[in-house]
């Protein structure tokens, strides 16, 4: 009942219908969310490919994030270069530092990778900090807004600059985990070995997961900064890496769309929850802990099997349990 | 699924309030770096909100206080600006203690028109020196104190002074400040001292300030850094004149090790605790409850920064008007603060977003692990 | 010569009780590593519980360390017990990406320095030297003692624990269950019990460093994270499951973090620190030490 491209594409038209007509209508800070919830959700699809789909562990993504979003950035302070050029040459910078670390990196399985990963994030956030003749150091640097041949484009501009990355992203994704490389990659985290007999060229698999997963990083970090106009160190912290982390975790881990939802409940989380703030850490905790517990398999993988136990015979239940889009 | 999603941010956004209250937006770091030194001043912000609108609110209408963590992460202030000016209609803001939220904060403030005041950051990249600001705050900024400081060691006859500091901002920044214009006050600066936060052990560090010849030695740092350079300079027998930039990171520290390895050692002090007002301060915090009061300036400058913004809606005329409690923030004349010396009274003048002059700022000795104002 | 040598000593000293605390955190991880080869990323938190319950007893009920630390030590083993009860265990008898367990052992770590910083208004939670302030002097150089009773206390845990490990039935047990869960069932080990077991231990020996830390530097609630990221480091540097390893993996980075402090600059020692993990994990991916006082029986158990 899942498996239904045609269906799947209708839906993500009409998500992109609704979000290019809603600037005409609603509230700056609307707006806002949907742009926040937007570049987190590229970041989880990114993560969500090389640990939900090809199974592995990456606790430094916000490396690449704050690659993202400083490169661009500091080449418009220092050398004056448009942002439209910065922010390919930052995707370009991140495969790069992606494809070196893939090396050592990829070779690792687990707690290494985890730890080598997280050392990594912790690195470039250090050098971000400890570096002000590189980054502007922990005060911050304000972004210089973008112009399009002299003049300076507004908030409507990035919403839709925004939603069009997502966008592409997401089918990018969509369809890329339907085609031969996405089985592949499921192939791989379901049983590396048996994998191998299947003539799947494990390593190149993983270092295209890992680099999909460092340039969608990097384009969510370019995105982040736009639309931010403020960069500073602490954004790009450890708890960063884990937020995201935690995105695909609750949303369902190795679904687009549980990246997506993940994404855009715990973004919007701390502004709905205004009246406990002080608990802000406490709930964080309780929330993660009892969606590993509860239900593992994320929101995306546990409601449908709520609402087939509650709604349908146990027939259609059978063989059912991937969800596609 | 969908539906449900964007039943739930639509349902984030829609007014949630009284139409008559004054909302004000008050965002501080919660959880992050700072967030002991935010929970000790949040307190005092939401007593004396309760306490103006037990005894009436201003013109009749209740402060309403919108409370939200930005976890010192810049990016995430800009968020929560927008949340308080369209969701909740805050005309004004007040805010914590990070010079970096801070200034992206200023920032939003200055393109979107709604004035701000900030409690404790002191970064000097704050401080509007023209025309009329959109930002506000209680704290003294760096340079200031820098010079009160390069004075004071100046006046103690001083030449050959040593530099610990954070590596974080606030260090870095001082540190080049001191550099500046140290050598306009004949002083030199013979060593320098960047210590990463959370460094356990700083035997290593002040050794190196010993040896590098220095009679003096200026710190820069929080709490427990603070403390262990305090720690290790006694432990090394060593008893310069050591001078911090902060009372309110001072006095933490003296609560984590002997209060009698602090002895010699001064601070600035931005209060003067003579004062009736900072002793009530002190002792009304108490009895609303806060957790860990300190007897400093921490109390103060969240009750300056609080009252300020509340003079600065009475005065404005219209408390739905942002700019007019932006040009209200200049007007005030009569409030009488609880930072700087006796009768010190008023808000701001032009150029000058902050309350206190190099010359309001006195200096606490540390003596028998008490803190003694300097004469 | 003389000055070369007063400049070298301290950085020994700081380099030692640093890494020795690091080696402590990193055999804490080690404990559970032996038994269910999982990595506790709660581990910090866990000390930090440990000087939070010792700070409690003695600010607040002005009961001496004597009887807080042991309490404390308590606390961190009932901390090690609660986390394997509700989320690791429940965890590895579903089917979920391995990562699971791991990041369940986060989210207990994140509730308990969430609820320990609203208890504490994350303020410090100071502990005063155990045996005094005063340094102890040998040859002229000043000697922190919570140092050196870091270090001592290191090495006394490191060597009993391997002797439980190597040399009893109970360690014969644990590391069985670490090697192969099935087989272990069927060998009639009750492994349910030893995974418990090695959580308990390792809470107490997290509740022990951290308590020992404190007078050292003082917590807060949230500073238990930075904690165990070092002695995770020390247990990568050193080698996979071998509790000397952990040791002497935390010495070596506590020691090039005091040799950078001493003699290059004392703003990129953590820097540095991730740097050289990064070259460990390249060029020795098991671990600098990893064979180091391992029987030659079942060390490749990984």
């Amino acid at each position: 009942m899942w498996r239904n491209r045609k269906r799947d594409l209708m839906i993500i038209c009409g998500v992109a219908l609704i979000g290019a007509l809603l600037p005409l209508g609603v509230a700056d800070f609307f707006r806002y969310l949907v742009v926040l919830v937007s570049i987190y959700g590229i970041a989880a699809l990114g993560l969500n490919i090389f640990m939900g789909y090809c199974g592995q562990i990456n606790m430094g993504s916000a490396g690449f994030f704050c690659i993202g979003a400083y490169v661009p950035t500091m080449l418009q302070v220092k050398y004056e270069l448009h942002y439209l050029i910065g922010f390919p040459l930052a995707i370009l910078f991140s495969l790069l530092v992606a494809w070196l670390l893939s090396y050592p990196l990829l070779r690792l399985k687990g707690h290494a990778m985890a730890i080598g990963t997280l050392s990594f994030g912790m690195a470039v956030y250090l050098i971000a900090e400890r570096f002000p003749e590189l980054t502007g150091g922990a005060d911050g640097i304000t972004v210089p807004a973008m112009t399009i041949p002299g003049v300076e484009v507004g908030d409507k501009f990035y919403y839709y600059l925004i939603l069009a990355c997502f966008l592409f992203s997401y089918l990018g994704c969509y369809f890329l985990m339907d085609s031969r490389i996405g089985r592949a990659l499921k192939a791989i985290r379901d049983d590396e070995d048996a994998a191998l007999a299947l003539g799947i060229n494990i390593d190149q698999y993983k270092r295209f997961a890992w680099l999909v997963n460092s340039a969608l990083m990097s384009v969510a970090g370019s995105l982040f900064a736009q639309q931010a106009g403020f960069l500073s160190p602490s954004t790009f912290a450890l708890w960063t890496s884990i937020s995201v982390l935690v995105m695909i975790c609750v949303g369902g881990l190795g679904t687009n769309l549980g990246s997506v939802l993940g994404a855009a409940i715990m973004t919007l989380l701390p502004y709905i929850l205004v009246s406990i703030q002080e608990y802000i850490m406490l709930t964080q905790g309780i929330i993660l802990f009892c969606v590993l517990r509860f239900m593992p398999d994320g929101i995306v993988g546990t409601l449908p099997k709520l609402i087939r136990r509650n709604g349908r015979s146990k027939q259609a239940v059978a063989g059912s349990g991937e969800v596609a889009l | 699924m969908l539906t449900a999603l964007s039943l739930l941010l639509f349902s984030s956004v829609t007014p949630s309030f009284a139409a008559e209250t004054i909302n004000v937006g008050f965002t501080t770091d919660f959880s992050g770096l700072d967030a002991s030194m935010a929970m000790q001043e949040a307190p005092v912000v939401e007593m004396v909100v309760k306490k103006i609108n037990a005894a009436g609110g201003i013109n009749g209408r209740q402060i309403n206080l919108i409370t939200q963590d930005n976890g010192s992460d810049p990016a995430k202030v800009i968020g929560i600006a927008k949340m308080f000016k369209e969701k909740y209609k805050c005309k004004v803001i007040i805010a914590g203690p990070t010079s970096s939220v801070c200034i992206a904060l200023k920032n939003w403030a200055d393109q979107n028109h709604v004035p701000v005041i900030a409690i404790d950051p002191q970064s000097d990249k704050l401080w509007v020196k023209s025309g009329k600001s959109w930002f506000f705050r209680s704290e003294t900024p760096a340079s200031p104190r820098v010079e009160a400081i390069l004075a004071r060691l100046k006046k103690l006859g001083h030449t050959k002074v040593a530099f610990e500091g954070t590596t974080l901002a606030w260090g870095t920044d001082t540190l080049a400040s001191f550099k500046a214009r140290a050598p306009s006050f004949g002083i030199n600066i013979v060593s320098e001292v960047l210590v990463e936060p959370k460094s356990k052990d700083l035997s290593i560090q002040a050794k190196k300030l010993k040896d590098s010849g220095a009679k003096a030695v200026i710190c820069v740092d929080y709490d427990a850094e603070t403390a262990g350079l305090a720690r290790a300079m006694s432990a090394i027998g060593w008893k310069p004149y050591v001078i911090h930039t902060s009372m309110a990171n001072l006095t933490a520290s003296m609560g984590l090790i002997p209060t009698e390895m602090f002895n010699g050692w001064e601070v600035i002090q931005q209060i003067d605790p003579t004062k009736p007002l900072i002793k009530q301060i002190w002792a009304d915090a108490k009895a609303y409850g806060a957790k860990n009061v300190v007897e400093d300036e921490k109390g103060p400058r969240a009750y300056d920064a609080i009252n300020l913004l509340v003079e600065a809606v009475k005065l404005s005329g219209n408390p739905d008007d942002s700019t007019a409690i932006r040009d209200a923030f200049y007007k005030i004349k009569t409030y009488e603060r609880a930072l700087g010396p006796k009768g010190g009274k008023g808000g701001y003048t032009e150029g000058k977003n902050h309350l206190l002059d190099s010359k309001d700022l006195l200096f606490a000795a540390v003596k028998a692990g008490k803190l003694t104002t300097v004469k | 010569m003389d000055s070369y040598l007063s400049d070298l000593v301290p950085i020994i000293i700081v380099g030692l009780s640093l890494g020795s605390l690091f080696g402590l955190v990193g055999l804490a991880y080690t404990v559970i590593i032996n038994a269910t080869q999982l990595v506790n990323f709660g581990q910090g938190d866990f000390a930090m519980v440990g000087v939070a319950v010792c700070w409690a007893l003695i600010a607040k009920l002005g009961l001496p360390l004597w009887v807080a630390f042991p309490l404390a030590v308590v606390a961190g083993g009932a901390m090690g017990f609660i986390t394997n009860a509700i989320i690791v265990t429940p965890l590895l008898k579903k089917d979920v990406h391995p990562f699971y367990p791991i990041l369940g052992t986060m989210s207990v770590g994140t509730i308990a320095a969430g609820a320990v910083g609203i208890f504490t208004g994350f303020y410090w939670m100071p502990i005063e030297h155990f045996l005094g302030n005063e340094p102890l002097k040998v040859g002229g150089i000043p000697m922190d003692t919570q140092g050196l009773l870091i270090i001592g206390t290191t090495v006394a845990i490191v060597t009993a624990y391997w002797y439980l490990l190597h040399k009893t039935r109970l360690g014969l047990a644990l590391r069985a269950t670490g090697f192969n869960r099935e087989v272990s069932l069927l060998a009639g080990i009750q492994v349910g019990k030893m995974a418990s077991l090695s959580f308990v231990i390792s809470g107490i020996i997290a509740a022990i460093a951290g308590v020992l830390c404190a007078p050292f530097s003082a917590f807060t609630a949230t500073d238990g994270m930075i904690l165990g990221i070092n002695g995770f480091i020390a247990l990568i540097v050193g080698g996979w499951g071998n509790p000397y390893a952990a040791l002497l993996g935390g010495v070596l980075v506590g020691m090039i973090r005091a040799l950078i402090v001493g003699y290059i600059s004392s703003a990129h020692a953590e820097l540095a620190t991730f740097l050289v993990l990064m070259v460990v994990l390249t060029i020795k991916p098991q671990g600098l030490f990893a064979g180091f006082m391992m029987p030659k029986t079942m060390n490749s158990a990984r």
